[in-house]
């Protein structure tokens, strides 16, 4: 991921002026902030484990009084709206954010919303495909007529689903286009659709699957 | 409960009874069955070699090791069992051998420390002032920097200073010059004069264990060799029980 | 002066995490293998308070009083029991550790919970522009520093402590009730353990297992220390130094098991740490 991003960022002509790494569960970033302040970036990319080494370095990013554009590509909504105010301003991008603008989106999160209530937990994209596969499964045992897998996975490509997400039809080797969203934080935690990438071809992924 | 009773009843009017006590580290019973008495007002030197036991029955009657068997009575209640607080409780003073002194502690926290409560210090230092009046003009220094009488005087002064009925002193006079044992001996004979406190003394200068007790035992392995009285011809039956 | 500041601060929270720790070693000769738990806890304090409404700061005596009052808990009925077994009593807290992040997995979730900033913006000092809060930080381990000390020094119970942290079995001898100063110094350390864990709420996010991350480094710290505050300092100052330099001129990976290796170094050639300097 940071591989693709470092090239792309040289091929829009840009240039890197720092790469730095921790320990999966390492915990002070003081002498990275301090280079990343020292480097007088116009922008930041991070790309940490999920969850909570988002919140220490974004805690501990805000505490040094960084503030330049700062993109994260392990955030998760839920996480972001944990960090309060310090994800202000964060971009992050995903297949699904809460934000998508489209009625199939609002249903869903209404339906979310009447069934958890304030339990819910905000829905990220790891909850919303795995909420639309089911529906896929269920497309690809009525076409097939039956649960039998060999069936089933001929079926597979055949059908598509219309989620939060759109439409969703897994023809490409088994995988699915998808839309992807860039999204930057709000105060109140939400997520705004800032960009959108309709139908991100997933490339080479099983060649040998028609 | 019979049993219990009648050793009670003996303990009666000691100030020290050790009735068939044993005790020891590990798998190994240094002790072994040992009896003795101390009147009231009385002192008795506990003679012996090097590693007869003489230091581990000290620290058995003091509540630091625990008793294996057999009963230790304090003025008739026994006191098997309890923690070395409650002894100092009791009235019970005791002048350990072995690293006696904070030496990183000035002599005023050395004397502090022994004391149940900070409330009690000036009347403590009065004591000490009335045995050793070097130690109360030189409270703030480190109780290491003090030579080894001053230590020793030191050791003895803290265990003098809450006016202890029962005393457990243990080589005081090792390694001291013939003045300082003079000063210590003055000081023990002049407690037990003012509150006639008993004492234990174990001891490896005969002539200075002789001099302030009016009895002696002898322990070799453990056990009790011989005892009698401090009389002019003590001298030469202790020495017939260490010369073996 | 970026370079200076990031060694200072960093100290002074490393000081932060481990005092508790160093003052349990240090009376009751074991190693409080629950410590992370402790801070962890001191976390959930902060949590509390801001669901109670309280004011930020308020979490910091609250982290106190909480995490003494459960470590006095754990003193009783768990470390009591194993002071003549250290090999156990590693077992037994390490356990502990386990159960109360499990316990407050049960009790709040295993979510990133969200805690208000004690304190929050840059200064500037000699032309950089400095976090603020980790400057408060670096105060906040200068005044548990001092405060510890004059406890230690100027009250009965800090003689006492002291006393058998010298020699235990002398204190004994005199009539010093170890097993109530072991029970006291416990509670101290927990809730020194606590305060911390407020402390690095604006640092770390806050989670059951927060507290984990942070134990090895401070045992490292103490282990080196010997049950010395001068040369638990002295250490934090010097481990600290090398993380910053390490991490800013070498490599963050290195510079993350700095304090580890270096430990694990100066243990080998003087097996009293720092504390004879």
């Amino acid at each position: 991921m940071l591989a693709f991003t470092k090239e792309y960022i040289g091929k829009i002509g840009g240039k890197v002026v720092g790469e730095e790494y921790l320990p999966m569960d390492g915990s002070d970033w003081t002498a990275i902030i301090s280079k990343l302040k020292d480097s007088k970036a116009d922008a930041l990319i991070t790309s940490t484990a999920g969850g909570a080494p988002n919140v220490t370095l974004t805690k501990q990013l805000r505490g040094a009084g960084v503030s330049l554009p700062y993109a994260n590509l392990a955030v998760d909504e839920g996480t972001a709206k944990s960090m309060g105010a310090d994800a202000e301003g964060i971009y992050l991008s995903a297949s699904y954010v809460t934000g998508i603008d489209s009625p199939e989106n609002k249903t869903f999160l209404a339906a979310m919303e009447k069934k958890f209530g304030s339990g819910l937990k905000t829905p990220n994209d790891l909850s919303v495909p795995q909420y639309e596969a089911v529906y896929l499964y269920k497309a690809a045992v009525e076409k097939a007529g039956g649960t039998e897998t060999a069936k089933v996975l001929e079926a597979l490509p055949q059908v598509s689903v219309t989620g939060p997400r759109g439409v969703i039809k897994m023809d490409k080797q088994h995988h699915a286009a998808l839309t992807m969203y860039l999204g930057q934080v709000q105060g109140d935690g939400s997520v705004k659709v800032v960009g959108t990438f309709k139908d991100v071809d997933p490339g080479e992924q099983c060649p040998k699957l028609k | 409960m019979a049993e219990a009773a009648r050793e009670l009843e003996a303990a009666a009017g000691a100030a020290l009874a050790l009735d068939g006590v044993t005790s020891g580290y590990g798998a190994v019973s240094i002790v072994r069955d040992v009896s003795l008495k101390v009147a009231p007002g009385e002192i008795v030197a506990l003679l012996g070699k090097n590693g007869m036991g003489k230091t581990t029955l000290l620290k058995t009657i003091m509540g630091l090791i625990p008793s294996r068997g057999g009963s230790v009575a304090i003025d008739g209640q026994a006191v098997a069992g309890m923690s070395p607080a409650r002894l100092v409780a009791l009235g019970v003073g005791y002048a350990p051998q072995e690293q006696p002194l904070f030496q990183d502690l000035s002599i005023r926290d050395n004397l502090r420390l022994a004391l149940p409560s900070d409330r009690l210090l000036p009347g403590a230092l009065d004591v000490v002032a009335g045995h050793f009046p070097f130690l109360k003009d030189r409270l703030a220094q480190k109780a290491g920097t003090l030579s080894g009488g001053e230590q020793k005087m030191l050791i003895l002064a803290r265990a003098l200073m809450l006016r202890p009925r029962l005393l457990l002193i243990d080589e005081i006079s090792e390694g001291l010059q013939p003045s300082v044992i003079d000063r210590i001996a003055a000081a023990l004979a002049a407690v037990r004069g003012e509150s006639g406190a008993s004492m234990l003394i174990v001891e490896q200068n005969l002539d200075f264990a002789l001099r302030v007790a009016d009895r002696w035992a002898v322990l070799k392995l453990g056990e009790i060799d011989d005892e009698g009285p401090a009389d002019p011809g003590a001298r030469e039956r202790v020495l017939s029980h260490l010369s073996v | 002066m970026l370079l200076i500041l990031d060694v200072l601060t960093t100290a002074g929270i490393l000081f932060v995490v481990s005092i508790g720790l160093l003052a349990v070693f240090g009376v009751l000769k074991i190693i409080n293998f629950a410590h992370g738990a402790w801070l962890t806890i001191g976390a959930y304090c902060a949590v509390i308070a801001a669901e109670l409404g309280l004011n930020p700061w308020a979490a910091l005596p609250l982290a106190f009083v909480i995490g003494a009052a459960l470590g006095g808990l754990a003193e009783l009925f768990i470390i009591r029991p194993l002071y003549r077994r250290p090999l156990d009593a590693i077992l037994a807290t390490w356990g502990l550790g386990i159960v109360i992040g499990q316990l407050i997995t049960l009790g709040f979730g295993r979510d990133v919970q969200m805690t208000p900033n004690l304190f929050s913006g840059t200064v500037e000092i000699l032309g950089v522009d400095y976090s603020a809060y980790r400057l408060v930080a670096l105060g906040a381990a200068l005044v548990i520093g001092v405060v510890f000390a004059a406890a230690m020094e100027g009250t009965r119970l800090g003689l006492s402590a002291r006393a058998v942290i010298m020699n235990e079995t002398l204190a004994r001898g005199l009539g010093i009730d170890t097993v109530r100063v072991r029970l006291v110094t416990f509670m101290a350390g927990a809730g020194l353990a606590a305060l911390a864990g407020v402390l690095l709420t604006p640092l770390t996010s806050v989670d059951p297992n927060m507290g984990v991350g942070w134990l090895i480094g401070a045992f490292m710290l103490v282990m080196v220390a010997d049950a010395s505050l001068v040369a638990l300092a002295v250490a934090c100052l010097v481990f600290g130094a090398a993380q910053v330099l390490i991490s800013t001129f070498v490599s963050p990976i290195l510079g993350s098991i700095a304090i580890a290796v270096l430990a694990a170094l100066v243990l080998r050639v003087s097996p009293k740490g720092f504390s004879r300097a």
